[in-house]
């Protein structure tokens, strides 16, 4: 798993991290039940606080991306998983609704924009 | 280990290499000199009391935070302080008088050449009648000065752990000047025939009543250090680091 | 969780200064930072803990245990460095390990001299003639080998180079790995802080400004800035120095007071160095205005 942080960045650093392994665990970059570093570990390697990577996994836990196993740390959620399938079509939704917008602003009409994304879909 | 005794251990670590070897090679070259008659080794108090000098110096620096740090109850650290100072004064004095024995009894210095011999013969043998001062007289005179200076550290040293240490040079100057003062009075005193010779008073005539006066003198030394420490520990314990 | 450090209700008056109730209190597995201006009483507070520095009153506990009456015990435990070195500087490094080995229960000399050649410190060379950063390290060197489970760091990075600055929040970052042990540290440098630092305590002239978790800080506060005129007096009331140019004005504020905020106004996440600057700038002008109307 690969984690940068930019200090000059808007974002606070936990969101940047939360940010980063959601896009990883749904681009497939990372397989399911991969075990993640611990969270002191990830704390220590990142030179941030533990504090900090205690909210990540928390957060990412609640979202559905990652599962605490007791006793044995975090690991990727399997695909499966209702939460994060649920997660992967909000974003697909997400990104269809940008895509309409931005091709109405654009002028173009409504057969326009399916032959767009069929022409992704073939591809 | 001792609390007290670690400390000791700390402080001898520091000053080993910078004050250790030139001590030995003081005793030794004393040693040698008390053979031959030359009672150099009567300074041996005030060498061997300056095997610990350098932890005062390095008190006064940021070191004294270790005390703030190490595992040690400041009890320990003024006892040891007390300890280093004194030991050593006494110590040293044991060794001036041995030397001075030595080289009162030695006459190895006849083996040297006529005029050598005769010089140190007239200066320091104590057995020729015309000498100014006795054996006797004069180790009594060197035991009197130890216990001074030990006395006077102690105070010193109780003085400083009580208050701060930027007082330590005043206290020093009062305590110095206090004694020149009683010194020049006796001194004055027994030159105008007011009070007797301070020989006649002072230093028993005896052998048997010098050595009772130079045991007493010592056990007056070691209880003042010993109240004075336990005052020490006593206030410093209310006291900044 | 049982708290690590516990202060309550610290006070010590000096001349022209003093720490006023100062409380706080830290949970085992985590790292603090201790900021505030120069002067502000981070090192008094120190010494307190370590009882170099008698108090008038309050209570300081460290591992549960009375700073006064077990400070022996609690030193045993307790790992600290100072700016400046506490050993006589004609020593080498395998001296200093000698002088240091008795103190300890629990000293490893197989430990300090791992850490040490870790650190790279000559062990033949005057620990006088080494670096600031190379002392540092030697102090830390010392308290991990004692398996200390408190660090207590006064001012480490100030001095150092960058280097040696990121050299030491490694270390700090791979001892807070085991969740029993902590961090108390204390600086001006906040850039330190801002990243390594799971608790904040910001102490300003004697007295705690704020403590808790460093996110909250962060969440807690922002910087507003915009147009004087667009700003309701109610809202200007609440800003903590609030500083006004030619073109404008900027200032402090807490985010709970944003809602009420218009628009037009520009706020901005404070940084913890903001933070310090703004508290500092607002309190000069208050003692100006109060010698203005005297």
């Amino acid at each position: 798993m690969k984690i940068v942080i930019k200090n000059k960045s808007d974002l606070p650093i936990y969101e940047q991290i939360e940010e980063q392994i959601k896009a990883q665990i749904l681009e497939g970059k990372v397989a399911e039940d991969e075990q993640l570093p611990s969270i002191r570990q990830l704390a220590r390697d990142l030179k941030i606080s533990v504090i900090t990577t205690t909210r990540v996994y928390t957060d990412l836990a609640e979202e559905g991306f990652i599962i605490s196993v007791a006793g044995k740390g975090y690991f990727v959620a399997p695909r499966n998983n209702e939460l994060l399938r649920e997660r992967m079509l909000c974003e697909m939704e997400d990104g269809l609704e940008k895509a309409v917008t931005n091709g109405r602003n654009a002028g173009l009409s409504d057969e326009d924009i399916i032959a767009a994304l069929k022409k992704f879909l073939e591809e | 280990m001792n609390d007290v005794l670690k400390m000791i251990r700390f402080d001898y670590i520091s000053v080993r290499s910078l004050t250790v070897p030139y001590i030995i090679g003081f005793i030794a070259l004393s040693l040698v000199l008390a053979l031959f008659g030359i009672p150099l080794g009567a300074f041996c108090f005030a060498a061997a009391a300056a095997v610990f000098a350098p932890v005062q110096e390095l008190a006064d620096s940021d070191s004294r935070k270790i005390y703030g740090i190490l595992p040690v109850g400041r009890d320990a650290v003024t006892k040891a302080a007390f300890l280093e100072m004194t030991v050593p004064l006494l110590t040293g004095e044991m060794l001036s008088l041995i030397f001075l024995a030595i080289s009162n009894s030695s006459k190895l210095y006849r083996i040297l050449p006529k005029t050598i011999e005769d010089i140190i013969g007239g200066l320091f043998d104590f057995s020729q009648n015309d000498s100014i001062i006795t054996f006797g007289e004069l180790c009594i005179i060197l035991i009197l000065v130890s216990v001074y200076l030990c006395v006077l550290s102690a105070y010193l040293e109780m003085m400083s752990a009580i208050q701060n240490r930027e007082k330590d040079v005043t206290n020093l100057l009062t305590a110095v000047a206090l004694t020149v003062a009683v010194i020049t009075v006796i001194a004055a005193l027994s030159a105008n025939h007011i009070i007797p010779p301070v020989q006649s008073w002072l230093i028993p005539e005896t052998v048997s009543g010098k050595w009772i006066f130079a045991v007493i003198l010592n056990v007056i030394a070691a209880g003042v250090s010993v109240l004075f420490c336990g005052i020490a520990v006593k206030k410093s314990a209310d006291c900044e680091l | 969780m049982e708290n690590i450090l516990e202060i309550k209700g610290l006070n010590k008056a000096y001349e022209g200064f003093a720490l006023k109730d100062v409380t706080f209190s830290m949970p085992r597995g985590y790292i603090m930072g201790f900021v505030g201006q120069n002067g502000s009483g981070k090192t008094t507070t120190i010494r307190a803990i370590l009882d170099m520095a008698k108090t008038d009153s309050g209570k300081i506990s460290v591992f549960g245990m009375d700073s006064v009456t077990d400070t022996i015990a609690i030193k045993e435990r307790l790992g600290v460095v100072f700016d400046s070195l506490y050993l006589a500087n004609h020593l080498n490094v395998k001296q200093v390990e000698k002088q240091l080995r008795p103190f300890y229960k629990d000293w490893s000399s197989d430990e300090f001299f791992r850490r040490i050649k870790e650190f790279d410190l000559p062990d033949n060379r005057k620990i006088g003639d080494f670096s600031k950063g190379m002392k540092m390290k030697l102090m830390v060197a010392a308290a991990l080998s004692h398996n200390a489970e408190l660090i207590i760091l006064d001012e480490p990075t100030s001095g150092l180079d960058p280097v040696a600055r990121d050299e030491l929040l490694d270390i700090l970052a791979e001892y807070i790995e085991d969740e029993n042990r902590g961090v108390l540290f204390s600086t001006h440098i906040t850039a330190d802080v801002e990243r390594i630092a799971d608790y904040v305590t910001i102490l300003h002239n004697g007295r705690v400004w704020f403590t808790g978790t460093k996110d909250d800080l962060c969440e807690s506060y922002a910087v507003i800035k915009g147009a004087e005129e667009d700003i309701p007096p109610a809202l200007k009331e609440k800003c903590i120095d609030f500083h006004a140019y030619r073109n404008g004005f900027d200032a402090l504020i807490e985010t709970a007071y944003l809602d009420k905020a218009p628009k037009s106004l520009e706020t901005e996440k404070a940084s913890i160095d903001e933070i310090l600057v703004y508290i500092a700038k607002e309190d000069k002008h208050e003692r100006r205005s109060e010698n203005d109307t005297v």
